[in-house]
């Protein structure tokens, strides 16, 4: 028989691990709560049954939005079982949700997971007294190690066709008599199959069952009052306890700990440096410092790993299309074909694809120190400071996120408990360095010769970005509202899991292969076209006509809007920054097709093309502030879309992203310029002027869009 | 900062409870109360802070606190440890 199968757990307890093992599908399975955000589906292999996989919860109390994703699908859609993974090693608090799951009425089996975890460091499980304890199936099995996934499988199976219902724990009689009371309330009023869960619920003072059976609660209030006193308590302080007390006593009849030394003391040690007040901060900006010091430093002695790959790969790329270059001589093909393929094609995409290596050695870098569970405590670390600035430290975790690809950060800002946060976040996640704009980082951090610090100052400068606009956007009467408190599970430290790395850095590179092979191509040959014809459409001679294409007029038309950031008259420049919009790799594809001649696509060359055509290093860092900070591209709007749910907000987010970008982009220009003395026009230093005392006026004003003061005069 | 608002909280500081905030690393106590907003004070329960439940303080200063409660490490900032009280 073909059933839906829901799977809910914990956070951070595996959940993912199993919907692989079971479907055969490779979702991101990550060291940190809250990598499913959203209800995936598959089918259970060997079995005509879908799973769905669910938001980790703690319990059936939503608090998050995710968590209500999970309450939501295991209420109104009505499953035909539900698996309920239980992490072994942390026994007690899982169970509390399986508490609650059993109340659900829903046919369902525990998946106890991590047995073999349990079983290293010598503690015994009885599976029986535990099953017979809780009323429900109960099945060993280790979801890394794929260890008895198909007891797993037989066992749901069979419990859901025959219906078989777990049996509810009894609590003690003071509550069981209130919760009859509850039931006789809500008869025919909710379904019977789930009456337990809502009696429960109602005693609670529970939102939805209130807002389901309005006035219930009301009739038995007194009956609750009495609870209340004996117990000294609020209802559903003394429902929690219960359940508590239940699993303290099943727990220990069950669950035999071998003797173990004082626990955690290496961990604790780690805790206290890299949480440390004074240390936090500085060890996170030395780690992130060093990753990209592996992925991008180049000088002329040493070059790291990540660089010195990509130096490798270019050059193969500059043989293959030098030698395709020749072939087509050779055969006679056409000269414009020629110029497509090797000017357009290979100089574009050959450009991007370039910098994998680097790709690899950052996310190796990035997945190392999520799957040890560094990043979980940095969150924690820097909610510390965004508290201060009125965010919290859970709008870090999307940002972490986002330097992989602005998209699933964007979609991660749902776990953030408060709105507003929540739209702050998804507005800002994308000034975070994403793998796209990686090629971006590196072509000009070689205009810069080597300097790695011109992706640090992108990664530090996009998460000051992101305090500066919670600052700001608070501002706003929509957007305004104190954080949430910064309640969070550590994940224990663990080894980095070797194919978990692979898959996690696969992932990223095949994303970044994928866009490679059609946005960026597609780009590149719109571009060619564009640049290589006039409007008369004429074929141009690439070395010396290009100044009369179409594109040269398109571009050209815009470019002065970008002269006060000193990038000249190079229509190239604002090409590229157009072509960013589509995809950020575009960026570097089309000064690839626009600045090199037909004789090769190379990291340095295109740097060295940068650094000529600009000249000062001012303009190169102007030119990169403003395309590494502007409005992302195609896909991120529309995961912005998604979250804000409006056009005119996303519209808006855009506008004040370009806003933004282009200030710090002139404050780049202007600074650095004066620094390095570059001469920059009178002009110039007052627009800097005047945007910068506009921008501390949003940072300082108490209400600058005076919304705040209307409302109270209204 | 949140008001406590359920009613069980008027007698929070009952006999030597203290706030978990006031503890110092490598100490122990006992969960005696929860207070603040209902929806937090479920979800601190969620995570295993009812009363009887055994915190030891990992880590705790100005910039936070880690609790380690039924076996699993919960960050906290410094607000939320003055709602959680200890017996010690």
């Amino acid at each position: 028989m073909n059933h839906i199968i829901a799977l809910a757990g914990n956070p951070n307890c595996g959940k993912t691990t199993l919907f692989n093992a079971l479907t055969g599908s490779s979702q991101r399975v990550g060291n940190w709560p809250g990598v499913t955000i959203d209800k995936k589906v598959g089918r259970i292999k060997g079995t005509d049954s879908e799973l769905v996989d669910l938001p980790g919860i703690y319990s059936l109390s939503p608090y998050s939005p995710e968590e209500i994703v999970t309450r939501n699908f295991i209420v109104g859609e009505k499953p035909d079982a539900l698996i309920n993974i239980v992490d072994a090693t942390n026994i007690e608090r899982n169970l509390y949700l399986s508490l609650q799951l059993i109340d659900m009425g829903i046919p369902m089996v525990i998946a106890l997971n991590m047995m073999d975890e349990v079983e290293k460091r010598g503690d015994k499980i009885d599976i029986d007294v535990l099953s017979k304890g809780l009323g429900v199936p109960i099945i060993p099995i280790s979801a890394a190690k794929k260890e008895n996934i198909d007891g797993l499988v037989e066992k749901i199976m069979e419990v859901a066709d025959s219906h078989q219902l777990p049996i509810p724990a009894s609590y003690e009689d003071s509550l069981e008599e209130v919760a009859a009371a509850a039931e006789k309330v809500l008869r025919g009023k909710v379904p019977t199959d789930n009456m337990r869960f809502y009696a429960f619920k109602l005693i609670e003072d529970d939102q939805l069952v209130n807002e389901v059976v309005p006035g219930a609660r009301e009739s038995i209030k007194e009956d609750i009052q009495r609870l209340e006193t004996e117990h000294d308590d609020s209802a559903d302080s003394i429902i929690a306890n219960s359940r508590y007390d239940k699993i303290t006593g099943l727990v220990q009849k069950a669950v035999t700990h071998a003797p173990r030394l004082e626990k955690g003391t290496l961990s604790d040690r780690i805790d206290r440096y890299v949480t440390n007040k004074y240390l936090g901060i500085p060890i996170f900006i030395a780690i992130i410092a060093f990753v990209y010091f592996l992925a991008m430093f180049d000088s002329p002695d040493w070059s790291s790993p990540g660089a010195w790959a990509t130096g490798v790969l270019n050059d193969a790329f500059a043989n293959f299309s030098a030698g395709v270059a020749d072939w087509c001589a050779s055969e006679g093909v056409n000269e414009i074909l020629t110029s497509l393929l090797t000017d357009g094609i290979m100089s574009g995409v050959g450009a991007v694809l370039g910098f994998l290596p680097q790709i690899i050695v950052m996310f190796a870098c990035l997945n190392i120190l999520e799957e040890i569970g560094y990043m979980a405590r940095v969150a924690f670390v820097m909610d510390r400071i965004f508290r201060y600035f009125n965010l919290s430290g859970k709008s870090f975790i999307p940002l972490l996120v986002g330097t992989g690809c602005g998209v699933p950060g964007v979609m991660s800002s749902r776990t953030i408990e408060s709105e507003c946060d929540r739209r702050i976040t998804a507005m800002t996640v994308t000034f975070m360095p994403c793998s796209a704009k990686l090629p971006v980082i590196s072509a000009i951090a070689g205009a810069l010769a080597g300097n790695m610090w011109v992706a640090v100052y992108a990664y530090f400068m996009g998460i000051v970005l992101v305090i500066m606009s919670g600052i700001i956007l608070k501002k706003f009467q929509r957007l305004s509202g104190d954080p949430a408190p910064f309640i969070m599970e550590l994940p224990p430290y663990h080894a980095p899991k070797v194919m978990s790395i692979i898959k996690g850095i696969w992932e990223r590179c095949w994303a970044f292969i994928k866009n490679a092979m059609t946005v960026v191509l597609l780009a590149t040959v719109v571009i060619w076209v564009l640049s290589h014809f006039d409007f008369a459409f004429h074929y141009l001679d690439p070395n010396t006509q290009m100044d009369d294409s179409i594109l040269s007029a398109l571009a050209g038309a815009i470019a002065y809007l970008f002269m006060p950031l000193g990038w000249g008259d190079n229509w190239e420049l604002t090409a590229a920054t157009i072509t960013g919009f589509m995809a950020k790799e575009d960026i570097v594809a089309t000064l690839g097709v626009l600045l090199l001649g037909d004789t090769e696509a190379s990291i340095s060359s295109i740097s060295a093309a940068l650094a000529d055509l600009l000249g000062n290093g001012a303009a190169i860092m102007s030119f990169f502030s403003f395309n590494i900070f502007c409005a992302p591209c195609v896909a991120a709007v529309t995961a912005i879309h998604r979250e804000l749910g409006s056009w005119k907000s996303t519209g808006l987010t855009l506008l004040y992203h370009t806003l933004l970008s282009y200030s710090v982009a002139l404050f780049v220009y202007v600074i650095y310029g004066t620094l390095d003395g570059t001469y920059i026009e009178p002009y110039v230093y007052v627009l800097a002027v005047a945007s910068a005392a506009l921008l501390i006026y949003l940072l300082v004003a108490k209400d600058p869009f005076r919304q705040k003061s209307r409302k109270v005069s209204e | 900062m949140d008001s406590p608002q359920s009613p069980n909280t008027q007698h929070l500081a009952g006999g030597s409870a203290i706030p978990v905030s006031l503890m110092k690393r490598g100490e122990y106590g006992t969960v005696n109360k929860v207070s603040g907003k209902t929806d937090i004070r479920r979800f601190l329960e969620g995570l295993g802070f009812v009363p009887g439940a055994m915190v030891r303080i990992v880590k705790s200063d100005l910039s936070g606190h880690i609790l380690e409660v039924k076996g699993s490490r919960i960050a906290l900032d410094s607000s939320m440890a003055t709602k959680i009280m200890v017996d010690q």
